[in-house]
């Protein structure tokens, strides 16, 4: 009799637990956009020009980058991996593109043709820095960091110091331009985005890059083709990377390497931020996409609020920090790598 | 610091001081001009013999940040100018681009002085200021004749070296200034508005002389308003983001100019001005004189640009080293002014932009290497 009672009040404490634990996941995944809306609150209170039209088109406009980059990130990171080859293959394909449309450099004028030649270049050195990880059993921190360096040095090469302008009238319009009164490079980041989340909740790869985060033994010992799916995840960051290239060289209107300087490091920030565990299997697109807001609205608004330059980054670190410290589940059971 | 310092007089006091100063200096240098002019002359006869001595072309080393940037590819060109006044096949051009990595700048050098000895003459921009100390003692305990521009820890002068020939730098202070007193001027209502100042990096030498110099011209324009003080890192992107953020914050018609402190930046201005129309309207600033800032001036959205003139600071930098390693130049009677001096910048607005295009856009530039006079603007140092 009493041995039953001592099963059920244990029984219970552990339904308990379990509840409790579920409402603080659910409690932590909220957290990121309880975060963004207060940031928004705030600024919107204290920032002269935050709360207008103006600003929101500026704020979709100045996302749209990080955000299809943190996109192409969120796959890498959701499986336990880090890739740094953006910064130098980024730069090459925004300093390319500029090379293969009308500008002031050369006379070779492929027009709109040029960017998916220049995507599919961006997969595939993607898919190599992949392969080199996957089969070379290498680090895929080092290898990206050796893929960015030699992207740099073939971009520079390039262009040979001078840049090439864009005349191209398309570049002209997409830089520009609007539909329904949201700019086109914002049209682009959306597009990207809601792929990303077909992938990562309507199909099996996005399970097993979950699963691969989570535990990559045992998504082997259920079968889970694990080159195969790394390989797609790195197919899927160089097509990320390809367009923000096109996106960095459409935006200053010419292409240089320095289109690809300060995209990684804010986009990881974005990702984690989100609520995306860096040690992988937690998280997801939907995270991302609150990441680079709650990064380019505090941004945004450093300058917005008249910030002096000399403190701006440290603000920007702490308000990051604060951020990471809310919204990412940290505890004393918790591994951090 | 390194460079003439304005700090409390205007500008104008400080010009006229600065020309009786140059007047002294001039009749001191008429003097030394002919003996120089004679020597100088003589260099490029002496240069055959000596080069004959050696079975390997001179190699003419720049080492620079990166060649990412068209300014800094413009020494190369510079260095180029000059080997190609040599005779020819004695002298060959090698740059040391480190990338803003300043273990770098200084691993190429020495392995570079290791393969040629003092078969070498070099020209540095230094990437950080106390570069330049591992650099002389290379340089001094190999034989090398070199030369600096831009940067230098406070205190290290070429005067304590042997081999380290002169050290020179454009005015930034004069930079900052000149480029804002042509914004004010040209504003809607000239010498009125509202400005906002996009700095490069803070805490870099040239990027706080500009800003020295634009503070000495808002002392003389109180009619301006100063709304807002960002820095752009010198990054195209930072500054289309910062200033699309100020026409947020101000609205179209609230910013009457941007003064800001590079071409590199004032191309994301430029981009984020043409996005609403303003491109022309609000005018801007940039200093460099790369090809993007020229054409931006050209087409009415940049009030003006400084060229820094890169061929000329890397092609004589490497005349004077090359004069010193030929003999000519003898480093311990050499006088202060020809080892450490500013040089002119080429201011590049609507008025000189068609000289500008014609010396340096539409042809190379020409300079007689041996007139070591020559791009001597002024001493760096007020006596």
């Amino acid at each position: 009799m009493d041995k039953q009672v001592h099963t059920s009040r244990v029984g219970e404490e552990f339904a308990q637990e379990m509840k409790k634990q579920s409402q603080k996941e659910r409690f932590m995944s909220l957290a990121p956009l309880i975060i963004l809306l207060v940031l928004i609150v705030i600024f919107s209170v204290t920032a002269q020009g935050f709360f207008s039209i103006n600003n929101f088109y500026n704020l979709l406009n100045q996302a749209a980058i990080p955000l299809v980059m943190s996109l192409g990130l969120t796959f890498v990171i959701l499986m336990g991996s880090t890739d740094l080859s953006a910064e130098g293959l980024g730069g090459f394909i925004g300093s390319v593109v500029a090379l293969m449309v009308l500008n002031s450099k050369n006379d070779m004028n492929l027009g709109a043709f040029a960017i998916p030649l220049v995507v599919l270049i961006s997969i595939g050195v993607s898919m190599l820095s992949g392969l080199l990880h996957i089969k070379g059993k290498l680090p895929s921190f080092m290898v990206s960091y050796g893929v960015s360096s030699i992207m740099s040095g073939f971009a520079v090469l390039s262009y040979r110091g001078v840049p090439a302008r864009i005349r191209d009238p398309l570049f002209t319009v997409m830089a520009q331009g609007n539909f329904l009164g949201i700019p086109y490079l914002t049209w682009i980041a959306i597009v990207t985005f809601v792929i990303a989340y077909i992938l990562q909740n309507r199909t099996r790869f996005g399970s097993y890059v979950m699963a691969i985060g989570d535990n990559e033994a045992i998504a082997k010992n259920i079968g889970i083709n694990i080159e195969w799916t790394k390989f797609k995840v790195f197919v899927w960051l160089g097509l990320c990377i390809g367009i923000v290239g096109v996106m960095g060289a459409v935006r200053v209107g010419q292409g240089d390497v320095g289109i690809g300087s300060d995209l990684v490091f804010p986009a990881i920030t974005s990702v984690v931020v989100g609520g995306t565990s860096l040690s992988g299997g937690k998280g997801g697109v939907v995270h991302t996409l609150i990441g680079a807001f709650i990064v380019t609205v505090i941004n945004n608004a450093l300058v917005l609020l008249g910030v002096s330059p000399y403190i701006q980054q440290a603000v920007q670190g702490l308000i990051i920090l604060g951020a990471v410290a809310l919204s990412v589940p940290h505890g004393k059971n918790l591994i951090v790598k | 610091m390194l460079l003439l310092s304005g700090t409390g007089i205007t500008l104008m006091e400080q010009e006229n001081r600065e020309a009786k100063k140059m007047e002294g200096y001039k009749m001191k240098r008429r003097e030394k001009a002919a003996m120089l002019s004679i020597a100088a002359c003589a260099m490029l006869v002496n240069a055959a013999p000596v080069m004959a001595e050696s079975a390997e072309p001179l190699t003419i080393a720049v080492s620079m940040r990166s060649t990412t940037s068209e300014y800094h590819m413009q020494y190369v060109a510079g260095a180029e100018l000059f080997a190609a006044s040599l005779p020819e096949g004695t002298a060959e051009v090698q740059m040391l681009p480190c990338e803003g990595n300043d273990d770098k700048q200084i691993n190429d050098i020495n392995a570079l002085i290791a393969s040629k000895g003092d078969n070498m003459i070099l020209f540095v921009d230094a990437n950080n200021a106390p570069n330049i100390t591992s650099i002389a003692e290379a340089c001094e305990e190999a034989g090398v004749y070199w030369c600096a521009a831009w940067n230098a820890p406070e205190g290290i002068l070429p005067t304590s070296y042997k081999y380290w020939v002169n050290f020179q730098s454009c005015d930034a202070v004069k930079q900052g200034y000149d480029i804002a007193v042509n914004l004010f001027e040209s504003l809607p209502t000239p010498g009125e508005g509202k400005i906002c100042v996009l700095e490069g990096m803070l805490a870099n030498t040239a990027n706080e002389d500009r800003m020295k110099g634009l503070n000495m011209a808002l002392e003389e324009y109180p009619g301006i308003e100063v709304l807002d003080d960002q820095a752009g890192d010198w990054d195209t992107g930072k500054a289309l983001n910062i200033t699309e953020n100020w026409l947020a914050k101000y609205g179209e018609d609230g910013i009457d100019g941007i003064w800001c402190a590079c071409d590199d930046m004032a191309v994301g201005v430029v981009q984020a001005l043409t996005a609403k129309n303003l491109n022309g309207k609000i005018l801007s600033t940039g200093v460099d004189g790369t090809s993007a800032g020229i054409e931006m001036v050209e087409n009415g959205e940049l009030a003006c640009t400084i060229a820094n003139n890169g061929w000329l600071q890397a092609g004589y930098g490497c005349a004077y080293a090359y004069a010193a390693k030929t003999g000519v130049l003898d480093t311990e009677t050499m006088d202060d002014l020809h080892r450490m001096f500013l040089t002119n910048g080429y201011l590049v607005s609507a008025d000189t932009l068609a000289d500008y295009k014609a010396t340096f856009v539409d042809s190379q530039p020409e300079y007689d290497f041996t007139d070591l006079d020559y791009p001597i603007a002024g001493p760096m140092f007020e006596e």
